[in-house]
């Protein structure tokens, strides 16, 4: 195993990598740029984490590793080869745990022309997929699985990560194109295959480049169903966002305020369909409207 | 800069903006040193709105994010003690709120920025089955448990098990006393009780009771996580109510109640840590009261183990020293909570338990009395 000191900067946070198995970092220079290149200050990172293993026993048997966030460890073991999974995991954690002050759901959010649009959807639904095909289709990624608004300003924060692909969306994507950038994927995880795709230039170019959200958009694939499309009223658009919210309650006043702002200033859609080619024509012609 | 030093002073309450002084990256050390020990929302706390503005805008998310899940926690608890309050009023029981409940029922100057999980109530003897009741109809349910463990919490321990309601998940451990009576120094409660101070949702213990028992329940306890955390907060309290008359009251109290043992740790390490400001004749009597118990020695070993026992555990921090310490003050917590004879016991038993579970899976060879 090997020590290494990098930082991953997503532009909302930066994570410093203190220990990481050889093979995870690889798989990280894969997917983020500058990695080992450039060498930001120590002092400009959120949080370290690190990976190690703990008992001695299972650094030879049945590997696994501990990880710290900041040396603080309140997770189980993971298996050694879900490392780079795991680096993932965590990142997210330290944001989703860790950092209250913004308003947090859990939806992928991409921008085209100045317009960003939010896409929440539980596993499964075939979010990251649609998420795949318009990032390769020139709209910028800001995130694949959290969507960060800043209360005071209603603006969405980038926070630039790979698109996490599961099981037959990897080989689906991959089939897309030989200059497509995914990690070997790994099986047996809990959420079954995972591999990830490389943000693409774009996207972590613009990695501070704050937007304001002026669309939601529940994608749900559905194989019979070429293209449906139904728009929620002001109440359920309201309902939908806190139900996909991580921290609507502890921000209080804060949380509801923002969500009004989003339930108003946004339009709010529900689309079932088979075809992704449909679903980006729709949606570039949605945000010109907006 | 040696960072532990430096955080006692940085969290005393008066020396807060030495950490401006500081370089991201030391703010960033000390930051996750603070986090482990649950205590950044109260540097955040202590810092003014201005001294958090000033500082580099991913040290402020932290410290702003911290102290915003602080609040929430502090006025989640506030809420969940009026529902309880309620809740009893309608049988007639006036519980106290102990602990973290009380102090964030007591006021918002006192212990800001303290991380809140359970809520712990005290009620009188006669008064516990109602009590129970009364919580269950209204929702807060009980984990089952097979009867061995019953059987320790009804006769042994001074609570009963933890009740969790079955929608909002928050937990109250209900209390008929402060320690555990099986330990034999189980105080009589009225003493600790009287001249309690009424608040909106019931009442609390007055300060030196409140500090009393805070003080006993971290020198009684055999894990010390939250150790350096429970010490701050003596360290403020004892700052906060400091007068004639809180003195007075606390030593008469520990010494009426067999606790000069736990005042004294109390005492010193505070003063230790924090540089609290003890008036040299509290100190002194109740030194001499716990020196009554054993050789010079022996007093002096025991207080060593604990200084370091409540010392920040960060892994920065600590060496083999401090679990030699651990150890030491793990067995003496259980000690101080059992009698040998029925400690032996129970852990003998404990073990059997644990290797016929992990032979045979969880379950097996358990008596269970259904629940009525």
């Amino acid at each position: 195993m090997s020590v290494h000191n990098i930082v991953i900067d997503t532009g909302y946070c930066k994570f410093k990598i203190d220990k990481i198995p050889s093979f995870a970092l690889e798989q990280a220079k894969l997917i983020y740029p500058d990695i080992g290149t450039t060498m930001p200050s120590n002092s400009e990172f959120d949080f370290s984490i690190k990976f190690v293993t703990r008992s001695p026993v299972r650094r030879f048997i049945s590997r696994q590793l501990d990880f710290y966030v900041d040396d603080f460890n309140p997770f189980r073991p993971v298996p050694y080869r879900e490392a780079y999974a795991f680096l993932e995991w965590s990142m997210n954690w330290c944001v989703t745990a860790l950092l209250s002050t913004d308003f947090k759901i859990h939806a992928a959010i991409l921008e085209k022309n100045g317009k960003a649009v939010i896409f929440p959807a539980p596993s499964g639904s075939g979010k990251s997929t649609l998420t795949a095909h318009l990032m390769l289709n020139g709209w910028r990624l800001l995130s694949d699985e959290m969507t960060i608004i800043e209360p005071s300003t209603g603006l969405a924060c980038p926070s630039v990560r790979p698109i996490c692909l599961k099981n037959n969306s990897i080989d689906l994507v991959k089939a897309w194109g030989d200059d497509i950038v995914i990690t070997k994927p790994v099986e047996d995880t809990n959420k079954g295959t995972v591999a990830h795709v490389k943000p693409s230039a774009l996207s972590y170019e613009g990695r501070f480049d704050k937007v304001k959200p002026v669309g939601i958009f529940y994608p749900r694939y559905d194989a019979n169903i070429e293209l449906d499309l139904y728009e929620l009223n002001k109440t359920n658009a309201f309902a939908k966002v806190v139900e996909n919210a991580f921290n609507f309650s502890i921000l209080g006043s804060v949380g509801f305020e923002t969500v009004s702002e989003l339930t108003n200033s946004c339009w709010h859609i529900e689309g079932h369909y088979n075809d992704l080619e449909l679903v980006r024509e729709f949606l570039e012609e949605q945000i010109e409207q907006a | 800069m040696n960072k532990l030093n430096f955080i006692h002073k940085l969290i005393d309450g008066h020396n807060q903006s030495q950490f401006l002084a500081l370089s991201t990256e030391q703010q960033q050390q000390i930051i996750a040193i603070l986090r482990f020990e649950g205590l950044l929302a109260r540097l955040a706390h202590f810092l003014s709105e201005d001294q958090i503005d000033s500082c580099a805008p991913h040290i402020k998310r932290h410290l702003l994010s911290a102290k915003l899940q602080a609040d929430r926690l502090a006025h989640f608890c506030r809420n969940e003690a009026e529902i309880i309050h309620k809740a009893l009023a309608k049988k007639g029981i006036k519980g106290t709120f102990l602990k973290g409940a009380a102090y964030a029922l007591m006021g918002t100057d006192l212990l800001k920025g303290r991380q809140f999980t359970d809520i712990d109530l005290l009620v009188s003897k006669p008064e516990l089955e109602p009590a129970e009741l009364t919580l269950m109809s209204f929702g807060w349910l009980q984990k089952v448990m097979d009867n061995y463990d019953e059987k320790y919490y009804r006769e042994w321990a001074h609570e009963i098990p933890p009740m969790i309601h079955r929608k909002r998940d928050t937990v109250i451990d209900l209390h008929h006393n402060l320690v555990p009576p099986i330990s034999g120094r189980a105080p009589d409660v009225e003493i600790f009780t009287q001249n309690a101070l009424s608040v909106a949702s019931g009442q609390v213990l007055r300060p030196a009771a409140l500090v009393l028992h805070s003080m006993i329940h971290l020198f009684t306890n055999e894990e010390f996580h939250n150790a350096y955390r429970d010490l701050n907060d003596i360290h403020l309290m004892l700052t906060h109510f400091s007068n004639e008359a809180f003195w007075s009251d606390i030593t008469s109290l520990a010494l009426d109640a067999n606790f000069e043992d736990e005042l004294y740790l109390g005492l010193i390490q505070s003063t230790h840590y924090f540089a609290t400001d003890i008036p040299e004749q509290t100190l002194q009597t109740v030194q001499a009261a716990a020196q009554k118990n054993r050789s010079r020695l022996t007093q002096r070993l025991i207080t060593k183990a604990y200084q370091l026992a409540v010392s920040p555990k960060h892994p920065s921090q600590t060496d083999w020293r401090h679990n030699v310490c651990l150890a030491f003050c793990f067995v003496r917590g259980h000690l101080v909570k059992m009698p040998l004879k029925v400690l032996t016991k129970h852990m003998t038993f404990k073990t059997y338990r644990l290797t016929i579970e992990y032979l045979f899976g969880k379950g097996f060879g358990k008596e269970q009395t259904n629940k009525q």
